[in-house]
Parts: C-alpha cells; sequence; structure tokens
C-alpha cells in the first residue's frame, strides 16, 4: 500500500504568499523561502508552489524563487503557474522544479499535456482542475484563475487529461477555498474513483481531521492545504501526527535539520 | 502610490498589504470583520484553554501556569490585567531589558510589578553587545532595534522552555492588527517561522555568526538563540493572541488600565498624536520609525491615524492631517542615538540611502531626497466615499495623566519631555 502524502501549498503573488478565500487573496503572509524552510522542518511530504500573480510579468523573478528554492527543498517540489508552453516545463524542471502543475492551457490547448508528457515523463506533470458548483448544484471545471467556465464535468475532464498522460490530477474547489469546512468529499470521491492516477484533494482545510477525511472518505491519494499550515508551531508535523493517530499510513515524522547554510538578505522593494 | 481607500497605508506598508476591489485594505478588513464574531464563543474558548493549563500547572506542582511577556506598556498591563484579575492565572512575567529605556516605561512597568503583584523576570544585555548589534543591523538591513525585536520574541521562550511553563500570553498579534496579516478565523499562534521571518528580519543569531563580515561571538546573541524543536515540542508549548480571543481594542483596553491600574500615559511625541503606545522605549517612536519613513516615505502616525480610523474615531481626513504633520518629523533622540553608536548625521543618512525605497522616494534636482507622492494627494480618490465609516458618537481625545514623579528623575532638569533624554536608564 502506498502511504498517503500531507502537501502544503504555497500561493506566491510577486513572489510574496498569500491566503485565499474562494480564489480572492486577502491577506500576504510573508516569503516563500521562510515557509518552505520551515515546513521542510516539520516533515512535510510534498510542496506545491503556484505562481497566482495576476499577470505573467513575474516569470522570471518567480524562476529565481524556485531556484532558490531547489536548494533547500528536500521534499519534491512541484511548480506552476502561467506555464502554456512545453519551453515553460522545460525551464521550471531546470531550475528544480520535480513536477509541474499545468491548468488553464491544458484546455485550451488540446496537444499540451500530451506533448509535455511525452518530452518530459508522465511523472512530473500534474494537471490541476478548479471546480464550481452552478446553480443547480452541477460540478462544472473552471479555468483562468476561477473566471472563465468551461461547461465540462470534472470527471470527465479528468479522464481526458490522465488519457493525454497526466501523472496526477491536483483537485481544488473553489466553493471550499479559504472556507474552513473541510474538503468537498464528493467531488474529491467522483474523481478519484473514476481515474486510475493519484488525485490530490484541496481547498478548504480548517482542521487536521479534514485531512483524514480527504484520505478515507475523499479516497484522494494526498491532501493538500495552503492557509492552514501557516498558524501554528510545527503544523505539518502536528498534522501528520494527528493522521497517523487516525491510521492513516504517512511518511515517519521527525524533525528534518536543514544543515545548509542559510542566507538571507533584506528586501526593500517588493509589493504584491 | 497607491493608497487605502479606507484608512492611510500606502501599497509599499510593510509587512506586505494587499488592496481588494474596492481598494480597501487588508487591515481594514481584518478589523472590521470583528464585529461579526461572537465574541461570547471566542471568550469560552480562552476560558477553559486557561482552565486546562491551570489544571495541567497543578498536576505538575509548577508554581506558574504561563508566561507574559511584558515590556511594562498598556498592553502589558491588560494581559497581566486580565490573566491575573478576570481568569485567576499565575502568570510569570519576563522581560528582554534592551537597554534604550525611558524614565516614563521604567515607571510604567515598576506600576505593573506593583499593581497586579507578579514576579518578574527581566534579562538585561550589556550596553557593548548592544552597541555592536544595533550598529552592524543599521547597516545591513536598516534597524537600530532589531536586538530589542530579536529579545522579545526569544528570550521568553527561553524561560518558557527552562521553567517548562507551556503556555504563553501575547497580547496583539502585531502585523493583524497593522496590515492584517492574517484573518480573525485563522486563531494564529506564536511561531518560530513568523518570528524569523518578520520580527527578526529574516535573520537567526546563527545566519549573523555565519557572515563573513560577522563582528559578533556567540556572547553578543545569547539572548537571541531559539530553542530546539525538540524541546519546544518536549514542553509542549504554544504562544496564544489574545486579539483572537477577545475584540481587541487597545485605546479602549488603554483608558480602563490608566482609570484603574495607575498606567501613566507620555505629555508628547515627537512623530505621533498617540500617547499611550510604546513608551518605555525611546527610540520605538523615535529613530526606529523615523527609519521606516527614510525607507518606505511613512510612519507611525499613518500606524496610529490607520487604527484611529478604523475603531471610527477618526475621519480619514483628520488622519492625513496627522499623518502629514508627524511623519516626516525628525526625531530629538536621534542625537543622543548617534553619540551612543559614535556616528554623524551624514553617515547614517548615507547608510540608508541604499534602502529607499524606489517607489516612493527620489533625489530631486538639488541631490535632495523627495518623497515621489503623499496621502495628501489622495484625499479624494474615487473609492473614498464608498468605503467611508461612520463616527463613533461621542469620540475623545487621548487622556494625557498627569507625570509622576520617582526617585528615578531626580537628576532630570524639570520640564524635560520624554524625548529630550541625555542618557539611557539602563535598569
Amino acid at each position: 500500500m502506498l502511504k498517503k502524502r500531507l502537501i502544503a501549498t504555497l500561493l506566491a503573488r510577486h513572489g510574496r504568499i498569500v491566503q485565499s478565500i474562494r480564489f480572492a487573496h486577502t491577506n500576504v503572509i510573508g516569503n516563500a523561502i521562510t515557509a518552505v524552510d520551515f515546513f521542510n522542518t516539520w516533515a512535510v511530504d510534498e510542496i506545491v508552489l503556484l505562481d497566482v500573480s495576476r499577470d505573467q510579468e513575474f516569470r522570471e523573478p518567480f524562476g529565481q524563487i524556485v531556484r532558490d528554492l531547489s536548494e533547500r527543498c528536500f521534499v519534491p517540489l512541484t511548480v506552476g503557474g502561467w506555464i502554456s508552453r512545453p519551453e515553460h516545463v522545460r525551464t521550471f524542471l531546470q531550475l528544480g522544479a520535480d513536477k509541474v502543475v499545468i491548468n488553464t492551457e491544458a484546455y485550451r490547448q488540446e496537444e499540451l499535456v500530451a506533448t509535455c508528457a511525452r518530452t518530459f515523463g508522465s511523472q512530473c506533470i500534474v494537471v490541476s482542475m478548479d471546480v464550481r458548483r452552478d446553480q443547480e448544484g452541477r460540478y462544472e471545471v473552471i479555468v483562468d484563475r476561477g473566471r472563465q467556465p468551461t461547461g465540462l464535468d470534472p470527471l470527465s475532464w479528468a479522464r481526458i487529461v490522465e488519457e493525454r498522460g497526466a501523472g496526477e490530477i491536483y483537485l481544488t474547489s473553489i466553493d471550499q477555498d479559504g472556507s474552513r469546512q473541510g474538503f468537498d468529499l464528493e467531488l474529491t470521491r467522483r474523481v478519484a474513483e473514476g481515474v486510475g492516477v493519484p488525485v490530490i484533494a484541496s481547498g478548504g482545510v480548517g482542521n487536521w481531521q479534514h485531512l483524514v477525511d480527504g484520505i478515507t472518505r475523499g479516497g484522494a491519494a494526498a491532501v493538500s492545504a495552503a492557509n492552514i499550515f501557516h498558524f501554528t508551531e510545527h503544523s505539518t508535523k502536528k498534522a501528520k501526527e494527528y493522521m497517523v493517530q487516525q491510521q492513516v499510513e504517512m511518511r515517519e515524522t521527525v524533525f528534518f535539520k536543514n544543515l545548509t547554510q542559510r542566507k538571507p538578505k533584506y528586501e526593500v522593494q517588493y509589493r504584491v | 502610490m497607491e493608497y487605502c481607500q479606507r484608512c492611510c497605508y500606502p501599497a509599499n506598508a510593510k509587512p506586505d498589504i494587499i488592496f481588494d476591489g474596492s481598494g480597501v485594505c487588508s487591515g481594514c478588513r481584518v478589523i472590521e470583520s470583528r464585529r461579526r464574531i461572537d465574541w461570547t464563543e471566542r471568550e469560552r474558548w480562552l476560558r477553559d484553554l486557561l482552565a486546562e493549563y491551570k489544571a495541567r500547572a497543578r498536576e505538575q506542582n509548577q508554581v506558574y501556569d504561563c508566561i507574559i511577556p511584558v515590556s511594562g506598556g498598556k498592553d502589558s498591563h491588560y494581559q497581566t490585567y486580565l490573566m491575573k484579575e478576570v481568569y485567576g492565572m499565575n502568570p510569570l512575567l519576563v522581560t528582554y531589558n534592551h537597554l534604550f529605556n525611558t524614565k516614563l516605561g521604567m515607571r510604567n512597568l515598576a506600576n505593573l510589578v506593583k499593581q497586579f503583584s507578579c514576579d518578574l523576570l527581566r534579562f538585561t544585555i550589556n550596553p557593548d553587545s548592544v552597541r555592536k548589534i544595533s550598529r552592524y543591523m543599521l547597516e545591513h538591513v536598516g534597524d537600530i532595534t532589531w536586538h530589542y525585536h530579536a529579545g522579545i520574541m526569544t528570550f521568553p521562550i527561553q524561560i518558557a522552555v527552562r521553567y517548562k511553563i507551556p503556555l504563553m500570553i501575547w497580547g496583539e498579534e502585531g502585523f493583524t492588527e497593522l496590515t492584517g496579516m492574517f484573518n480573525q478565523d485563522d486563531m494564529v499562534e506564536f511561531t518560530k517561522k513568523k518570528r524569523q521571518e518578520h520580527d527578526m528580519r529574516g535573520f537567526e543569531p546563527e545566519d549573523l555568526l555565519n557572515r563573513r563580515d560577522s563582528p559578533f561571538t556567540p556572547r553578543d546573541l545569547a539572548a537571541f538563540f531559539y530553542p530546539s524543536d525538540e524541546e519546544i515540542e518536549e514542553v509542549g508549548l504554544r504562544g496564544i493572541y489574545l486579539s483572537n480571543f477577545i475584540s481587541w481594542n487597545a485605546r479602549k483596553q488603554t483608558e480602563l488600565m490608566i482609570e484603574k491600574y495607575g498606567f501613566e500615559t507620555a505629555q508628547r511625541r515627537d512623530r505621533t498624536f498617540n500617547l499611550y503606545d510604546k513608551l518605555e522605549d525611546i527610540h520605538a517612536n523615535g529613530v526606529h520609525d523615523y527609519l521606516k519613513y527614510l525607507k518606505f516615505g511613512y510612519g507611525r502616525a499613518t500606524d496610529d491615524a490607520s487604527t484611529e480610523i478604523r475603531h471610527r474615531r477618526m475621519t480619514r481626513e483628520e488622519g492625513i492631517a496627522m499623518v502629514m504633520q508627524y511623519d516626516p518629523v525628525r526625531p530629538a533622540d536621534l542625537d543622543l542615538y548617534l553619540r551612543f553608536i559614535g556616528m554623524t548625521e551624514e553617515e547614517f543618512e548615507a547608510l540608508v540611502e541604499p534602502m529607499r525605497d524606489p517607489s516612493i522616494w527620489e533625489k530631486g534636482q538639488d541631490g535632495r531626497w523627495q518623497v515621489k507622492d503623499h496621502i495628501g494627494n489622495h484625499l479624494q480618490d474615487p473609492g473614498v466615499e464608498a468605503a467611508r465609516l461612520p463616527l463613533q458618537p461621542d469620540c475623545k481625545g487621548f487622556i494625557r495623566t498627569p507625570r509622576k514623579g520617582s526617585c528615578r528623575d531626580e537628576h532630570i532638569e524639570e520640564g524635560e519631555s520624554l524625548n529630550q533624554q541625555s542618557e539611557y536608564v539602563i535598569l
């Protein structure tokens, strides 16, 4: 039996980590390097870093952040945001990302996922899906940071991208995002049962039990949260210990000491 | 520069601020959200949490059931009042003495210990290390009081681990109060992560020792080494913020402390109209804050005016007038600091030059620095009316208490104001 994973997701807007509620950025927490350092020490299994800047202008500095992070990050580092060409994937992989996340352009360009999977291997292509319920309560895939409805049903879309070679699906409920009410378990279960690749549940974690529910009731292979891990000491380690207590198979939790010398620098010019 | 449509904050505020679709900042939104919170329920959470730690202390035959890190200021008074008088806790008060003390601050610290009859543990750092650290951090991050934040955020934690006291009581989560770093529902607690990134400006003492140009020995930085993760875990240490459990209103709370417990206010301030905050440290509202102005083009009056506006005690227009009057003022304590550190004002300004944020500062024709924009140009921004909050009825000004005498003051000449102290009060 594969172990389940706990993932910390970092939303980077112009390089600063923001909190998100239903895809609106409400607060600014700080910088990515500090967050990765601490989550690494606190036994997290994987880190997802998404460039949620409002335009593509920040692409290059974001790449530098990825490079700096990959020097200090000892768990798989998955990176995404504004990926629209195979070269973008290549660049991120060269800068030290282990996997990349594609969302909007997977929908807009029929060939993109297949081309990237052929070129770089399915093991590093994660397709991210943002899902919202419409007024009738039907699930619908939304692209372009929650702005563009597609009319697609999440399960059909998940099967299409799996077919094209996606190695994992990162599934976010827009309605639950930042709600602290737990994952959308029905949505998670439907997609997780309907595809053969691992599904990562995201959006809505308000306590550690929600993480357990995502695995045991949602059928996810991995669970992710963006906001909650910033609030308490040793957060990701404590979350995993709770999950183990609830009989979820997890990687061992100890404090992982990063002995690489930190090189803090004082930044004056930055702005979300 | 973009400014909040409700308060006075610029978009380059530190720590980071974010504006929503109405042009209102995250700090304003957090304070506003307090009206939608069930504070009765939150107060019950606090009561239960404290009861649990009190019981634990009793089981383990511990004398103290919590630690309150205190400076002796208004929040220290209020935190101690809540713990001791309202919830019947037995706190150990812990102070990191940064040396830049005012006599008024020391009178208030003594008042705190006397009024609430608490035990206080105080660590005093030696002046030579302060001089070294202050100078180095001024040169590298433009902060003369780095040692002070580092000490306040580390020494009490060292004590918690040494005495095995698992609960720390902080007052407000300051970054939330000013720029809205966290939401009220996040129930954020004290973490090494937040301390390192924001209070310590990214620098742990280990990082400072490792630098090629490091002038430090471990002794200089003794109070800043954070206990290991294992030690923290073993004690089960948590630091809670009272501002998550009670509807935090610093000014109202201070006025209660003035009326009931003899808290003494300032007589006048150089750089702000607020007579209650940061009284015990001669530089917090002086040089330290002036550096914020030199870097980012705004200062403490912006913080204070924004707080008043959010609590509906001041209109945005009144706030802006305060900001225009106080933010650019050169503080009187700059001379005292320059003497202490052995530096001229020209050297001081040259050090700050590369740290000026180019989004707000530019060099004029005459080679002097000037701001490109200021809040005064944004009185009638398009979103201001829609974001406006109605004023509370019967807003009063700040209370000014009579100045108390004390034996500490004997060598001060009559009429000397807070900022014209000729030396630091070391103990």
